[in-house]
Protein backbone atom coordinates (compact mmCIF):
# COMPACT_ATOMS: atom_id res chain seq x y z
CA UNK A 1 0.00 0.00 0.00
CA UNK A 2 1.72 2.98 -0.76
CA UNK A 3 -1.68 5.34 -1.24
CA UNK A 4 -1.14 8.29 0.95
CA UNK A 5 -3.56 8.21 3.88
CA UNK A 6 -5.65 11.53 3.64
CA UNK A 7 -8.42 13.02 5.61
CA UNK A 8 -10.89 11.03 4.15
CA UNK A 9 -9.49 7.98 5.07
CA UNK A 10 -10.04 8.25 8.72
CA UNK A 11 -13.45 6.96 9.52
CA UNK A 12 -15.33 8.12 12.82
CA UNK A 13 -15.89 4.16 14.32
CA UNK A 14 -12.83 2.66 12.86
CA UNK A 15 -10.00 0.90 14.89
CA UNK A 16 -6.61 -0.26 13.91
CA UNK A 17 -3.44 -1.68 15.83
CA UNK A 18 0.18 -1.03 14.67
CA UNK A 19 3.79 -2.04 16.07
CA UNK A 20 5.44 -3.84 18.03
CA UNK A 21 8.52 -2.50 19.70
CA UNK A 22 10.78 -3.94 22.67
CA UNK A 23 11.80 -1.25 25.40
CA UNK A 24 15.38 -1.89 26.89
CA UNK A 25 16.63 -1.19 30.31
CA UNK A 26 19.45 0.60 28.82
CA UNK A 27 16.76 2.81 26.75
CA UNK A 28 14.63 3.72 29.42
CA UNK A 29 17.72 4.91 31.12
CA UNK A 30 19.42 7.00 28.61
CA UNK A 31 15.88 9.23 27.81
CA UNK A 32 15.51 9.14 31.44
CA UNK A 33 18.82 10.67 32.49
CA UNK A 34 18.25 13.25 29.61
CA UNK A 35 14.93 14.47 30.51
CA UNK A 36 13.48 13.02 33.46
CA UNK A 37 15.53 11.70 35.92
CA UNK A 38 13.73 10.14 39.01
CA UNK A 39 15.25 7.32 40.72
CA UNK A 40 12.57 4.87 39.59
CA UNK A 41 13.47 5.67 35.92
CA UNK A 42 17.52 6.38 36.10
CA UNK A 43 18.51 3.21 39.27
CA UNK A 44 17.92 -0.21 38.90
CA UNK A 45 18.86 -0.77 42.68
CA UNK A 46 16.73 2.20 44.16
CA UNK A 47 13.79 1.16 41.90
CA UNK A 48 13.73 -2.18 43.23
CA UNK A 49 12.90 -0.63 46.51
CA UNK A 50 10.18 1.82 45.24
CA UNK A 51 6.34 0.91 45.59
CA UNK A 52 6.88 -0.46 42.16
CA UNK A 53 9.42 -2.94 42.62
CA UNK A 54 12.01 -2.11 39.39
CA UNK A 55 12.54 0.05 37.14
CA UNK A 56 9.97 2.18 35.04
CA UNK A 57 9.84 4.08 32.13
CA UNK A 58 9.34 7.92 31.82
CA UNK A 59 5.92 8.66 31.56
CA UNK A 60 7.30 11.21 28.30
CA UNK A 61 9.66 7.84 27.13
CA UNK A 62 6.28 6.13 26.94
CA UNK A 63 4.49 8.92 25.03
CA UNK A 64 7.68 9.45 22.76
CA UNK A 65 7.63 5.56 22.22
CA UNK A 66 3.78 5.87 21.24
CA UNK A 67 4.66 8.55 19.14
CA UNK A 68 7.53 6.31 17.26
CA UNK A 69 4.36 3.43 16.78
CA UNK A 70 2.10 6.19 15.40
CA UNK A 71 4.42 7.58 13.04
CA UNK A 72 5.89 3.97 11.38
CA UNK A 73 1.79 2.95 11.68
CA UNK A 74 -0.05 5.71 9.58
CA UNK A 75 1.48 9.03 10.45
CA UNK A 76 4.57 8.40 7.49
CA UNK A 77 2.29 7.90 5.23
CA UNK A 78 -0.33 10.28 5.70
CA UNK A 79 -1.12 13.98 4.26
CA UNK A 80 -0.43 15.02 8.78
CA UNK A 81 -0.04 18.76 8.83
CA UNK A 82 0.93 18.56 12.86
CA UNK A 83 -1.16 18.79 16.02
CA UNK A 84 -1.94 21.49 17.86
CA UNK A 85 -2.20 19.34 21.25
CA UNK A 86 -3.57 16.73 23.51
CA UNK A 87 -6.80 16.59 24.97
CA UNK A 88 -5.47 14.07 27.72
CA UNK A 89 -3.11 11.73 28.73
CA UNK A 90 -3.11 9.08 31.42
CA UNK A 91 -0.54 6.69 32.93
CA UNK A 92 -2.38 3.22 34.09
CA UNK A 93 0.22 0.73 33.96
CA UNK A 94 3.95 0.88 34.62
CA UNK A 95 6.00 0.10 31.42
CA UNK A 96 9.12 -1.66 32.14
CA UNK A 97 11.94 -3.15 30.38
CA UNK A 98 11.11 -5.76 28.31
CA UNK A 99 7.70 -4.93 27.26
CA UNK A 100 6.59 -4.92 23.95
CA UNK A 101 4.49 -2.01 22.98
CA UNK A 102 1.83 -1.75 20.01
CA UNK A 103 -0.41 1.26 20.17
CA UNK A 104 -4.33 0.88 19.14
CA UNK A 105 -5.54 4.10 17.23
CA UNK A 106 -9.44 4.51 17.65
CA UNK A 107 -11.05 7.61 15.10
CA UNK A 108 -13.68 9.29 17.87
CA UNK A 109 -14.16 12.57 15.30
CA UNK A 110 -12.90 13.91 11.92
CA UNK A 111 -14.00 17.18 10.83
CA UNK A 112 -13.54 19.58 7.71
CA UNK A 113 -12.18 22.86 8.60
CA UNK A 114 -14.40 25.61 7.83
CA UNK A 115 -11.30 28.05 7.58
CA UNK A 116 -8.85 25.94 5.67
CA UNK A 117 -10.82 23.75 3.03
CA UNK A 118 -7.46 21.80 2.37
CA UNK A 119 -7.66 20.06 5.32
CA UNK A 120 -9.38 18.94 8.56
CA UNK A 121 -8.86 18.06 11.87
CA UNK A 122 -8.86 14.61 13.12
CA UNK A 123 -9.42 13.49 17.29
CA UNK A 124 -8.33 9.92 17.97
CA UNK A 125 -7.85 7.94 21.17
CA UNK A 126 -4.65 6.32 21.19
CA UNK A 127 -3.64 3.54 23.80
CA UNK A 128 -0.24 1.85 24.21
CA UNK A 129 -0.84 -2.07 24.95
CA UNK A 130 2.17 -4.58 26.89
CA UNK A 131 1.91 -7.92 25.29
CA UNK A 132 -0.53 -8.98 28.18
CA UNK A 133 -3.20 -6.41 25.69
CA UNK A 134 -3.35 -4.82 28.82
CA UNK A 135 -3.46 -0.65 27.90
CA UNK A 136 -0.45 1.01 29.67
CA UNK A 137 -1.02 4.76 28.45
CA UNK A 138 -4.23 6.12 27.02
CA UNK A 139 -4.01 9.41 25.22
CA UNK A 140 -6.71 11.54 23.33
CA UNK A 141 -5.63 14.11 20.98
CA UNK A 142 -5.91 15.86 17.84
CA UNK A 143 -4.04 15.82 14.21
CA UNK A 144 -4.69 18.59 10.94
CA UNK A 145 -4.73 16.40 8.16
CA UNK A 146 -4.48 17.44 4.71
CA UNK A 147 -7.83 16.65 2.27
CA UNK A 148 -7.58 14.22 -0.84
CA UNK A 149 -10.44 16.96 -2.07
CA UNK A 150 -8.95 19.96 -0.89
CA UNK A 151 -11.32 21.89 -3.04
CA UNK A 152 -14.88 20.33 -2.19
CA UNK A 153 -16.68 19.81 1.11
CA UNK A 154 -16.76 16.18 2.12
CA UNK B 1 11.67 29.24 54.11
CA UNK B 2 13.57 25.89 53.49
CA UNK B 3 13.35 26.24 49.93
CA UNK B 4 12.65 22.20 50.08
CA UNK B 5 9.81 21.39 48.18
CA UNK B 6 9.24 17.77 49.18
CA UNK B 7 5.23 17.20 50.63
CA UNK B 8 2.33 17.74 49.18
CA UNK B 9 2.11 20.64 51.72
CA UNK B 10 5.35 22.55 49.92
CA UNK B 11 2.95 23.44 47.42
CA UNK B 12 1.65 26.46 47.42
CA UNK B 13 -1.23 27.38 44.68
CA UNK B 14 -0.77 30.78 42.77
CA UNK B 15 3.08 30.27 43.01
CA UNK B 16 4.61 30.75 39.66
CA UNK B 17 8.56 30.49 39.02
CA UNK B 18 10.58 30.60 36.16
CA UNK B 19 12.41 27.10 37.07
CA UNK B 20 15.13 27.25 34.30
CA UNK B 21 15.94 27.44 30.22
CA UNK B 22 16.55 24.90 27.49
CA UNK B 23 17.74 25.83 24.23
CA UNK B 24 17.44 23.85 20.76
CA UNK B 25 20.11 22.70 18.39
CA UNK B 26 19.19 21.26 14.81
CA UNK B 27 21.36 18.15 15.97
CA UNK B 28 19.29 17.45 19.03
CA UNK B 29 16.15 18.34 17.04
CA UNK B 30 16.85 15.62 14.61
CA UNK B 31 18.23 13.24 16.62
CA UNK B 32 15.51 13.17 19.36
CA UNK B 33 12.76 13.14 16.20
CA UNK B 34 14.81 10.59 14.39
CA UNK B 35 14.19 8.66 17.57
CA UNK B 36 10.74 9.02 17.78
CA UNK B 37 9.16 11.14 15.72
CA UNK B 38 10.48 10.94 12.14
CA UNK B 39 8.22 13.05 10.33
CA UNK B 40 10.19 14.75 7.72
CA UNK B 41 9.84 18.64 8.74
CA UNK B 42 11.78 17.15 12.38
CA UNK B 43 14.13 15.13 10.52
CA UNK B 44 15.00 16.99 6.76
CA UNK B 45 16.02 20.58 6.94
CA UNK B 46 15.69 21.10 3.26
CA UNK B 47 12.30 19.18 2.51
CA UNK B 48 11.33 21.10 6.05
CA UNK B 49 11.77 24.26 4.46
CA UNK B 50 9.19 23.18 1.41
CA UNK B 51 6.57 22.18 4.69
CA UNK B 52 4.33 24.96 5.97
CA UNK B 53 6.71 25.75 8.79
CA UNK B 54 9.22 26.63 6.44
CA UNK B 55 12.00 24.88 8.06
CA UNK B 56 13.31 22.36 10.37
CA UNK B 57 10.96 22.44 14.12
CA UNK B 58 11.45 20.69 16.99
CA UNK B 59 8.90 17.29 17.67
CA UNK B 60 6.17 18.50 20.20
CA UNK B 61 7.62 15.80 22.39
CA UNK B 62 10.71 17.00 22.09
CA UNK B 63 10.02 19.94 23.78
CA UNK B 64 7.56 18.25 26.16
CA UNK B 65 10.81 16.36 27.14
CA UNK B 66 13.07 19.44 27.76
CA UNK B 67 10.06 20.96 29.42
CA UNK B 68 10.27 17.89 31.85
CA UNK B 69 13.51 18.52 32.16
CA UNK B 70 13.50 21.18 33.66
CA UNK B 71 10.38 20.36 35.72
CA UNK B 72 12.14 17.08 36.98
CA UNK B 73 15.11 18.06 37.44
CA UNK B 74 13.86 21.04 39.51
CA UNK B 75 12.00 18.25 41.99
CA UNK B 76 14.69 15.99 42.24
CA UNK B 77 17.07 19.13 43.11
CA UNK B 78 14.82 20.70 45.50
CA UNK B 79 13.89 17.74 47.52
CA UNK B 80 10.94 15.29 46.14
CA UNK B 81 10.81 13.18 49.58
CA UNK B 82 7.11 12.79 49.09
CA UNK B 83 6.65 12.15 45.18
CA UNK B 84 4.64 9.37 44.83
CA UNK B 85 3.87 8.91 40.62
CA UNK B 86 2.49 11.30 37.53
CA UNK B 87 -0.94 10.02 36.71
CA UNK B 88 -1.07 12.10 33.70
CA UNK B 89 -1.27 15.23 32.06
CA UNK B 90 -3.94 17.55 30.51
CA UNK B 91 -4.75 20.25 28.09
CA UNK B 92 -0.92 20.37 25.95
CA UNK B 93 -0.95 22.69 23.84
CA UNK B 94 1.69 23.27 21.19
CA UNK B 95 0.98 26.76 20.38
CA UNK B 96 3.91 27.66 18.05
CA UNK B 97 6.69 25.95 16.84
CA UNK B 98 9.93 25.87 18.20
CA UNK B 99 13.24 26.03 15.91
CA UNK B 100 17.17 25.53 16.05
CA UNK B 101 18.86 28.34 18.15
CA UNK B 102 15.30 29.01 20.17
CA UNK B 103 16.18 29.32 24.18
CA UNK B 104 13.01 29.01 25.97
CA UNK B 105 12.20 29.83 29.58
CA UNK B 106 10.27 27.07 31.44
CA UNK B 107 7.82 28.20 33.88
CA UNK B 108 6.14 26.40 36.58
CA UNK B 109 2.35 27.89 38.24
CA UNK B 110 1.10 26.17 41.09
CA UNK B 111 -2.80 26.17 39.90
CA UNK B 112 -4.16 23.30 42.83
CA UNK B 113 -3.68 21.05 45.82
CA UNK B 114 -6.42 18.46 46.07
CA UNK B 115 -5.99 15.99 49.05
CA UNK B 116 -7.10 12.88 48.37
CA UNK B 117 -10.48 11.62 49.57
CA UNK B 118 -9.97 7.99 49.64
CA UNK B 119 -6.38 8.16 50.87
CA UNK B 120 -5.96 10.10 53.51
CA UNK B 121 -2.07 10.10 53.19
CA UNK B 122 -1.81 11.54 49.80
CA UNK B 123 -2.94 14.36 47.28
CA UNK B 124 -2.86 15.77 44.22
CA UNK B 125 -0.82 18.21 43.10
CA UNK B 126 -1.47 20.51 39.52
CA UNK B 127 0.47 22.54 37.81
CA UNK B 128 0.76 24.39 34.52
CA UNK B 129 3.61 24.04 32.63
CA UNK B 130 4.88 26.70 30.31
CA UNK B 131 7.89 27.38 27.99
CA UNK B 132 8.06 30.75 26.34
CA UNK B 133 10.58 31.58 23.39
CA UNK B 134 13.24 34.58 23.02
CA UNK B 135 10.70 36.68 21.82
CA UNK B 136 8.43 36.58 24.89
CA UNK B 137 6.06 33.61 22.53
CA UNK B 138 4.30 30.86 24.53
CA UNK B 139 5.37 27.72 22.56
CA UNK B 140 4.32 25.20 24.70
CA UNK B 141 2.09 24.91 27.74
CA UNK B 142 0.54 22.22 29.62
CA UNK B 143 -1.48 20.77 32.78
CA UNK B 144 0.65 17.88 34.78
CA UNK B 145 -0.45 16.09 37.62
CA UNK B 146 1.46 14.47 40.22
CA UNK B 147 1.08 12.63 43.67
CA UNK B 148 2.65 14.11 46.51
CA UNK B 149 2.39 12.18 50.36
CA UNK B 150 1.87 14.95 52.87
CA UNK B 151 4.26 15.80 55.34
CA UNK B 152 5.13 13.09 58.16
CA UNK B 153 3.85 10.41 55.33
CA UNK B 154 6.80 7.45 56.23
Amino acid sequence: MSEILHFEDFIVGSVETYGEITVSAAEIIAFAREYDPQAIHIDPVAAAESPFGGLIASGLHSCSMMMRLMCDGYMLRSASMGSPGVDEVRYLLPVRPGDRLRVRVSVLDARRSSSRPEMGIVSARHELMNQDDAVVLAMTSKVMMGCRDAKGAA
Amino acid sequence: MSGRIDWLEDHVPGTKVMAGTVEFSAEEIIGFASAYDPQYFHTDPVAAEKSQFGGLIASGWHTMAKIMKVVSGRAVAMGGKGFIVSPGFEDLRWQRPVRPGDVLQVWIEVIDVVPSASKPDRGLVIQRFSAVNQNGETVCSVTGKVFFKRRGQP
